[in-house]
């Protein structure tokens, strides 16, 4: 129904009264006519109704030969609208040249939405794309595009895959990293011509052996090296022969551990001068922009936080940039740092570093030795930490059966 | 040549003009009526509609009656229709 009302109105139509003293007839003869009438309305010796535009000749003669007469009440569509604003030349130029405009600004690409793993930078991608020619304002073509996906896979060797997909003045820019590929590896499956060996992660004395598969190569009161074989997964029996098997277990040792942390006795402190800050707004719209204040940059030395809000219509991006920097000065003064606050600095480096150490598991501290060494130019503290912990270390070996 | 036995059997398959010279009314409710096989309006007011069926006339009566559209033969008439009358 919408669709009829909407052709009537570019056809355009009207509302017309015929009266008479048999308007019936009048009816009886437009029908017979093929003429479309609608709205009619019937009252004593008048009908009215509406008609399109092409039949107003067709009605008028046909209401003659009733003996009738018609009285046009009311002109509705688009050819009166725009009889109505003909000499109004300024309508029909904004018209234009706002159609125009829109055939022209489709031709861009307005907004540049990219979608990146973890692992990259959204803001290096961005441009990185900018570099190959896709940016927010730039002409939209084919063959670019399809360009710039091969460019960006050269210039920048982290993207194993990159699709850019423009959907009218949107383009949207899937990315897949190689680490991310690498990440995907096939379904673990058991090999079953290979054996595990349990090695050691350090240096130590070994203080307890628990085995739970494979033959034990070491004894409580032994001294071990890094990457020595503690347990093995090939169990020989007596009759010379050997058998594979997985080896699993825990074997503690005591192990020395020397760490160092320090702290510069002179450095430089960064003080912000918050009551000279200066706030600047500017908007950009396609690489264009447009300051909005007048304040200048501070002299001295300053750092900026950069704000920057896409503007949106009707829940879609539009290319309007609103910025707004806030520039900070600061100065810079040496501090000598004395030595009860290098002590509690170096301290908490310490508590934060052994925390670490005892968040493992099957870790325990015995003993721990800190000394405090005041140099030069910096404060030192060194621990050697004595820890009872599992130096085990899963190594698979794989076996060519001949 | 059909003749208007065979028109009958065949009337299902036929336009209503084809089988029958007279008037099909359809009745919806006390809203609408379709005519078809019509020979022209010969009243029209918003309380009362006469039709010329060829044979007889029938009169429509109620209130805020329209004719939504028409065409040689065929007419739709739209309102509160309180009464249907066959004058010979």
């Amino acid at each position: 129904m919408i669709a009829v009302l909407f052709l009537r109105w570019i056809y355009g139509f009207f509302d017309f009264t015929v009266t008479g003293k048999f308007p019936e007839r009048f009816l009886n003869l437009a029908a017979k006519k093929g003429i479309r009438l609608w709205n009619t309305a019937g009252s004593k010796n008048s009908v009215t109704a509406s008609a399109n535009i092409s039949d107003t000749d067709m009605i008028q003669r046909l209401a003659k030969k009733s003996g009738c007469t018609v009285a046009i009440s009311k002109h509705h569509g688009l050819p009166y609208f725009c009889r109505k604003y003909k000499s109004r030349s300024g309508l029909l130029a904004g018209a234009v040249i706002g159609s125009v405009f829109c055939v022209y600004m489709s031709g861009f690409i307005w907004n540049v939405t990219v979608n990146v793993p973890d692992d990259l930078n959204e803001y290096e991608i961005r441009r990185e794309l900018a570099e190959t020619g896709l940016y927010e304002g730039v002409p939209y073509k084919y063959d670019d595009i399809s360009m710039t996906e091969r460019q960006i896979k050269i210039l920048d060797q982290r993207i194993s895959w990159i699709s850019i997909n423009v959907a009218g003045t949107n383009a949207v820019v899937e990315i897949s990293s190689k680490k991310d590929n690498s990440q995907r590896t096939a379904p673990d499956v058991q090999k079953p011509e290979s054996l595990v060996n349990m090695i050691s992660t350090s240096d130590a004395t070994v203080t307890k052996v628990e085995p739970m598969g494979g033959k034990p190569l070491v004894k409580v009161g032994d001294g071990v090296h890094k990457g020595q074989l503690l347990i093995s997964g090939v169990i020989p029996y007596t009759d010379g022969s050997s058998a594979i098997s997985d080896s699993e277990g825990k074997v503690f040792a005591k192990t020395y551990k020397k760490v160092c942390f320090s702290v510069p006795k002179k450095k430089n402190t960064v003080i912000a001068d918050t009551d000279h800050t200066c706030y600047k707004t500017a908007v950009s719209f396609f690489g264009i922009r447009i300051p909005f204040s007048l304040s200048g940059e501070p002299l001295s030395s300053s750092y900026k936080v950069l704000k920057e809000n896409k503007l949106t219509l009707l829940q879609n991006d539009i290319p309007i940039y609103v910025t707004n920097e806030t520039i900070v000065p600061y100065t810079v003064c040496p501090e000598t740092v004395s030595e009860s606050k290098a002590k509690d600095e170096l301290k908490k480096k310490y508590e934060l570093y052994r925390m670490f150490l005892l968040s493992k598991q099957d870790v325990s501290v015995l003993d721990e030795k800190i000394s405090f060494i005041d140099s030069n130019d910096k404060y030192t503290l060194t621990a050697i930490i004595t820890t009872e912990e599992n130096i085990c270390e899963k190594r698979t070996v794989e076996v060519r059966r001949e | 040549m059909k003749t208007d036995k065979d028109k009958e059997k065949n009337s299902d398959r036929l336009p209503f003009g084809e089988v029958f010279s007279g008037l099909r009314m359809t009745v919806h409710s006390n809203r609408e009526i379709d005519l078809e096989g019509c020979k022209g309006i010969l009243e029209y007011c918003s309380d009362s509609i006469k039709v010329n069926a060829g044979k007889f006339i029938i009169a429509f009566r109620g209130r805020g009656m329209q004719i939504k559209c028409m065409s040689e033969s065929e007419l739709i008439i739209e309102g509160y229709i309180l009464g249907i009358e066959y004058i010979n």
